[in-house]
């Protein structure tokens, strides 16, 4: 069962969705006093998100405020145009979840995956290794690794059984996150016209978003042509450019294969800049050591195809892909085809 | 004299005549694809170069007049449903897409390929033996003719796997059995389609992940726990046959590479010469006792010796299919109950309790009575009970579906009279 505090700890579930529902409150409401601590809230949920997500804590004194800033913040997210700054706000949020999720019994785990995410869950029961605890349908389960970038989600490494994956708690709510993600991610998609009444907090929200330079959309790094990237290449530069987060592996691709390509250093630096994980020092360090100015003073080039391959970051091979077994081959024969 | 293209002509008309008599008689066994009216069709016709796409029928008698009407060389439907199937790509509305593998010959390594294919280059016209190189060894160019042979070993091949992707697909993946169709393609391989409500709606990164599995792409032995006991015999630990997924597949495998093994094998995949004798030691054991657990404990082996035990059980574990056909979600795929242009044979769903003992040179073969034609050349093949050729410029009075097979192939030629 999901209480009252469960309801402001996990708004995004179904049972917080309804009760919201129940309250029929217009959006012109939540400028007037009764209402207006819920948009403070709101607005401090955005501000943590997307400057101090560490931070992001429920606060538990009055439910119904700390439900309804929710939904509050979605809409007001919705009306921000800025890709950039959505994406980060639905991880920030997603990662919160999760976070807390993982302390709670199995039961209410699974309870919000069934209710709220509609998974197809195996009633937990014999036959489950010691260390797991969930049986989950393999169709929940790829949907939901897709972001995944460590060996350890892909299927072919787990047990998979009748058509069932063998999980522990805190993956399963790892694997929540990831449906939180994508729920607040298409719920701030829609670009709405910005009500009247908001106008105000609006501003205020816009702020925030200034006050970090990396919000800013990023320009791919100059000379390099996105569309004569081999699909893999491209995976990882689509991912990345959308917020999402890299493997070690795939970074190091992506890096190497930019350096390689004949982006400067600083070009690559301020692209990494829109990663969702980005570390300023790492970054640089990791720059400056693939293109040989640290350490071994060698160029690292990007893995071979065959590599990419089994760690199963070859995505859609092309037909140029048939002929090659370097990405970098691939973007030099491209570019040749397209002087001809 | 008739010239190269008169001859293409003639045997395009023949052929065709033939497929329309068969249509005529037979179009009752072609099978529609279920909700047929969301999917496309496509077709293509003996007039070189000639495609008919966004096709679609309400019923699958529509469509058997189509086909009967038209007489096509290929027939093929979309493995996705569209909400208007007829509309242009961008435009069709993409509803879901059957899960489909496809398994060809042309993908699986044999031997008997460096006799039956051949390939030449676009640009310099040399040819050899085989699968076409990278790039072509004289011009550099990376065009190539391929010219390959239905052979009955490389399509007993692609039996074997498409009878280990159904293990997998039904105990890994948990897909009943009658949501699993099966279609030889009447040419060089079997077609897979899961055809259920719960894969339609995966898209192609879900497939691809799928794919990789049934590859055993990103499999990392890392995370397999695989453990070493150490003491005076190293065993190993963290696989046991009864696993779910690839460890268990992989100790089946390690244990079917004991008890089959012998020391040229077991030298050829890079084993040392004691831990070669302490395999072959233990092969009565493995045989001879159920709960075997011996297999693990090999004399003179370590972490060394099992990794290339675990490559290799990878390696023959790994199914080999197209993997581009299973992440594509607009595929067109040929309609089961038509003929295979190529070859004049029947592609045809198969049961999977008879798999194992089709023979695609029998029950695909659409056509009886006679035919006389010249065969310029033409390797020794198998069709029905009857060996045939090689021929070399001759003309030959044949079964008419062997005789089709080379007109299909474009290895000879009607004989006028
Ligand atoms: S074949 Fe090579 S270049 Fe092409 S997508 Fe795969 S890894 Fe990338
Ligand atoms: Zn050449
Ligand atoms: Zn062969």
């Amino acid at each position: 069962m999901i209480s009252e505090r469960d309801k402001a700890r996990y708004p995004f579930t179904t049972e917080a969705a309804d009760y919201v529902k129940k309250l029929r409150i217009e959006i012109d409401d939540l400028i007037t006093d009764p209402y207006k601590p819920i948009l403070k809230r709101a607005e401090e949920r955005i501000r943590q998100a997307l400057l101090k997500p560490d931070d992001l804590a429920p606060q538990e004194q009055d439910p119904s405020i700390e439900i309804l800033s929710f939904p509050t913040a979605i809409m007001l997210m919705a009306c921000i145009d800025n890709e950039n700054v959505k994406r980060r706000y639905a991880v920030a949020e997603s990662k919160g979840f999760s976070k807390k999720l993982k302390d709670e019994s199995l039961e209410k785990v699974i309870g919000i995956a069934q209710g709220t995410f509609d998974w197809n869950i195996k009633s937990k029961g014999q036959n489950l290794r010691e260390t797991y605890e969930i049986f989950l349908h393999f169709i929940d389960y790829i949907k939901n690794i897709k972001n995944m970038n460590d060996l350890k989600w892909k299927l072919t490494n787990r047990y998979l059984k009748d058509g069932y994956v063998e999980i522990t708690k805190n993956e399963a709510a790892r694997l929540i996150e990831e449906e939180v993600q994508s729920k607040i991610l298409e719920k701030t998609k829609r670009k709405i016209e910005p009500p009247k009444a908001l106008k105000e907090i609006l501003e205020t929200i816009k702020q925030i978003t200034m006050e970090k330079p990396v919000f800013d959309t990023f320009d791919t790094p100059s000379g390099i042509k996105v569309e004569n990237m081999p699909p893999c290449i491209k995976k990882l530069f689509d991912t990345l450019s959308a917020g999402g987060r890299l493997s070690h592996l795939g970074r190091f691709t992506l890096t190497s294969f930019l350096v390689n390509a004949g982006a400067t250093e600083e070009d690559v630096m301020n692209f990494f800049k829109s990663a969702s994980d980005f570390d300023e020092n790492k970054t640089k360090y990791q720059i400056e050591h693939i293109s040989g100015r640290k350490g071994g003073k060698t160029k690292y080039k990007p893995p071979k195809c065959d590599t990419l391959k089994t760690h199963g970051l070859c995505f859609s091979p092309d037909e140029i892909c048939n002929r090659i077994a370097h990405p970098l081959t691939y973007y030099r024969l491209k570019i040749k085809a397209l002087k001809k | 004299m008739n010239s190269l293209k008169e001859f293409k002509k003639i045997t395009q008309t023949f052929i065709r005549s033939k497929f329309s008599e068969y249509y005529i008689k037979n179009k009752n066994t072609i099978l529609a694809p279920s909700s047929i009216e969301n999917r496309e069709f496509g077709f293509f016709l003996f007039a070189e170069n000639i495609v008919i796409r966004h096709k679609t029928f309400q019923k699958i008698l529509e469509l058997r007049n189509f086909i009967t009407n038209i007489v096509p060389s290929d027939v093929y439907h979309s493995a996705a449903y569209y909400n208007d199937p007829e509309a242009p790509m961008d435009k069709k509305g993409w509803k879901g897409s059957d899960l489909i593998f496809d398994i060809d010959a042309d993908h699986i390594e044999t031997e008997c390929k460096k006799k039956h294919d051949t390939w030449s280059c676009i640009d310099c016209k040399i040819s050899g033996l085989g699968k076409p190189p990278q790039y072509c060894p004289k011009c550099g160019g990376f065009k190539f003719n391929q010219n390959s042979w239905m052979c009955s070993h490389c399509l007993e091949k692609a039996k074997e796997e498409i009878l280990k992707l159904i293990d997998l697909i039904h105990l890994d993946f948990g897909i009943n059995l009658e949501n699993i169709r099966v279609n030889f393609s009447g040419h060089r391989g079997y077609h897979l389609h899961i055809d259920s409500q719960q894969v339609r709606n995966l898209d192609t990164e879900d497939r691809k992940e799928i794919v990789d599995y049934i590859v055993g792409t990103g499999l990392d032995t890392n995370l397999l726990d695989i453990w070493e006991a150490s003491g005076k015999i190293k065993s190993i630990g963290g696989l046991s046959p009864n696993d779910p997924g690839w460890r268990g597949r992989l100790a089946k495998r390690i244990i079917r590479i004991f008890s089959d093994a012998d020391k040229e094998t077991l030298k050829s995949i890079g084993l040392k010469p004691q831990a070669i004798d302490s395999i072959l030691s233990l092969q009565t054991y493995n045989s001879n006792t159920n709960q075997d657990t011996s297999w693990r404990m090999i004399k003179g082996t370590g972490k060394h010796t099992w990794n290339i035990l675990i490559q290799r059980a990878i390696a023959l574990e790994s199914v080999g299919i197209d993997t581009v056909v299973t992440t594509d979600i607009h595929r067109l795929i040929r309609v089961a109950g038509t003929l295979n242009g190529k070859t004049g044979l029947k592609a045809m769903k198969i049961e999977i309790e008879e798999l194992p003992e089709f023979n695609p040179f029998k029950q695909a073969v659409a056509f009886d009575g006679y035919e006389t034609i010249h065969i310029e050349e033409a390797p020794r093949f198998m069709l029905g009970d009857q060996e045939y050729g090689p021929y070399n410029n001759v003309n030959e009075k044949l079964p008419r579906s062997a005789a089709l097979l080379l007109l299909c192939k474009r290895r000879a030629h009607p004989v006028m009279n």
